[in-house]
């Protein structure tokens, strides 16, 4: 298992260097001048354009200005933020707590449920239940997140006034946005149980876990469920990315200050070193969520780890 | 799967192309026609589709056109779906929106399919570094999830629909490179390509006459429900005012717009949102019963 662990964090390596490069490089792939995009339509002199130039170091060689910017990374220094000057982590780390509470919150929901609807659906295969249940995550993968959380807004905060429609702090204003994410994910979730569940219900295993006299429920929970989860758990683990990129979207609507907020806003604003310091902190999450996806899978799997 | 047989084999070759595709393309119709649920997700996207051309013909009045004296109103007979704050009918700017947005959906998956079928192609084909090379960019393209390459992507060209056509169709190529890619390399060991080789033909020749038509199915799966995938994608770049801007009616931006009505009028949300739904639903619908039809190996 070690070797595994170890061989599988060296290959996360070069995936993290060629991410820090990509982001790295689209600050010098935007079509001119970043220093003359920064200022847009505003009029502008040479002298301060020269000096947000130098303050964005753009005078340097490129090699250079990568090279100092992958030290930053280990030390936190992110760069500041072109339109108020505040280091790019200090504004990461004022909303990775909302980001993060509402990345477990949806998740929770969307693993809850997506195996509730998957093995109602496995469990009644054919009825009406099974139609139903596939119907509900039907819906959650056709669905805009954006527009379900609007429609959430409107029934629970507006017209009956339970929970607050924007904000962040307290339990309540993190129901609506984790009840919006959560669902559009467990949809998934619920299709690929159901497939999971169903083969394991073939097995000579659950028929002989049957014919020994156990009681259904300890037949479904013991034998069919644990060996359905192998696969749920790889998808799980990818759904958390379906997770991050809903919340960027999600933030906007509840205007919760989080990272993906953070993000949109500053695309918007063109503040290029807070747009790569998020990209980055969002990739670098998904990249470590992916290997502890697959630790988890070989520790539960045993054959993977001899591949 | 289909099989295409060197052309220059025999002179026979091509009239037994036409019928095996013929015999194909007939027996997926008939897989299809089968499954209810494809049905009626053809059915609907067809309606929505007449209803995107036909558009000027259903309804009275013009997109762009603003009506002060109406604005904010409920739905009622004259505006069958309401009106927005600058009283324009939304029935209308729905129905001129689904031109826009199937148009974004199908522009995108073509990029997508554009870029990621010649690296799949030549990928599985020349393997080596070529293959190690491109299937690392991929990896690369694949550490960013969902949306984010988009926004990536739009951070780099600027704010507007095209742009976030390109961002939505480059982000969703790497599955198109994947999925051909392994088509191409279990082809690619068939005996017609050593048939084709043998006969002389270039490595070009063989790669668009003879690889490539078989992995024709997983493309057409892939990209059905791609554009389902698009469609969401570049609403929601533009409900985050990244794509579509106003007053262009696309779905994403009419739904923008209604956000900062929702207290006042709720049809401004509400009716956007459930024309993106109909046509994702009914495109998932249509690709899942494909997907059965074409490539059941792809079944999930």
């Amino acid at each position: 298992m070690l070797q595994f662990v170890v061989r599988r964090l060296l290959l996360a390596i070069p995936t993290m260097v060629a991410a820090s490069v990509l982001v790295f490089l689209m600050l010098h792939l935007v079509p001119g001048d970043p220093a003359i995009i920064f200022f847009g339509d505003q009029p502008v002199t040479p002298e301060r354009l020269e000096l947000v130039r130098r303050q964005m170091g753009l005078h340097r060689p490129l090699v250079v200005q990568y090279v100092d910017f992958v030290r930053g990374i280990p030390r936190g220094d992110l760069g500041r933020s072109i339109h108020n000057r505040t280091p790019v982590l200090e504004e990461l780390r004022l909303r990775v707590g909302s980001s993060a509470a509402l990345a477990l919150a949806a998740f929770v929901v969307a693993v809850g449920l997506g195996l509730s609807l998957g093995l109602i659906s496995a469990l009644w295969r054919g009825k009406w239940a099974d139609a139903g249940a596939m119907l509900i995550a039907l819906g959650g993968v056709s669905m805009p997140i954006f527009w379900l959380a609007s429609m959430l807004i409107f029934v629970f905060s507006l017209k009956l006034g339970w929970f607050p429609a924007t904000g962040f702090g307290g339990w309540d204003r993190l129901v609506l946005p984790a009840v919006a994410l959560g669902f559009i994910s467990s949809a998934t979730l619920a299709r690929l149980v159901r497939s999971s569940v169903l083969e394991v219900l073939l097995q000579p295993f659950v028929t002989t876990a049957r014919s020994k006299g156990l009681r259904e429920a300890i037949v479904i929970r013991r034998h069919v469920l644990k060996n359905a989860f192998i696969a749920v758990i790889t998808v799980m683990g990818l759904q958390f990315g379906t997770l991050l990129s809903g919340a960027v979207i999600t933030e906007t609507v509840f205007a919760r200050p989080g990272v993906g907020k953070l993000l949109v806003d500053a695309i918007s604003n063109k503040d290029f070193p807070v747009v790569q310091g998020a990209v980055l902190f969002i990739a670098l999450v998904y990249i470590i969520i992916n290997l502890l996806v697959d630790l988890s899978y070989a520790y539960l799997d045993p054959r993977i780890r001899f591949e | 799967m289909r099989t295409s047989i060197p052309a220059s084999a025999s002179s026979d070759a091509p009239a037994v192309v036409r019928t095996a595709s013929r015999s194909l393309s007939r027996e997926v119709l008939r897989r299809l026609r089968r499954s209810k649920s494809a049905l009626l997700g053809g059915i609907i996207l067809a309606l929505l589709v007449a209803a995107a051309f036909a558009a000027p013909l259903l309804t009275p009045y013009e997109p762009l056109v603003m009506n002060p004296v109406d604005r904010l109103q409920g739905p009622n007979a004259r505006h069958w779906l309401g009106t927005d704050v600058l009283g324009r009918d939304l029935f209308t700017r729905i129905l001129f929106g689904s031109r826009v947005s199937l148009q974004t959906g199908l522009i995108s998956v073509t990029i997508a399919i554009l870029i990621g079928v010649p690296m799949g192609l030549l990928a599985g084909f020349y393997g080596g570094i070529t293959d190690r090379s491109m299937m690392r960019l991929v990896d690369l393209m694949l550490t960013f999830p969902g949306i984010l390459l988009a926004l990536v992507l739009i951070a780099i060209l600027g704010p507007d629909l095209f742009n976030a056509m390109l961002a939505v169709g480059i982000s969703a190529s790497p599955t198109f490179a994947r999925v051909v890619r392994a088509s191409v390399l279990s082809s690619k060991e068939q005996t017609y390509v050593e048939a084709a080789r043998a006969v002389g033909c270039t490595n070009a020749r063989i790669m668009l006459r003879h690889i490539l038509p078989n992995t024709v199915a997983p493309i057409i799966v892939l990209g059905t429900l791609g554009v389902a995938g698009a469609i969401i994608a570049a609403a929601a770049l533009s409900y985050l005012g990244l794509g579509a801007r106003p007053p262009q009616p696309e779905w994403g931006a009419l739904l923008s717009e209604g956000r900062n009505y929702l207290r006042v009028a709720w049809w401004m949300t509400t009716f956007p949102g459930l024309a993106i739904m109909t046509a994702v639903l009914s495109i998932n619908l249509l690709g899942d019963g494909l997907r059965d039809a074409l490539d059941p190996r792809l079944q999930s």
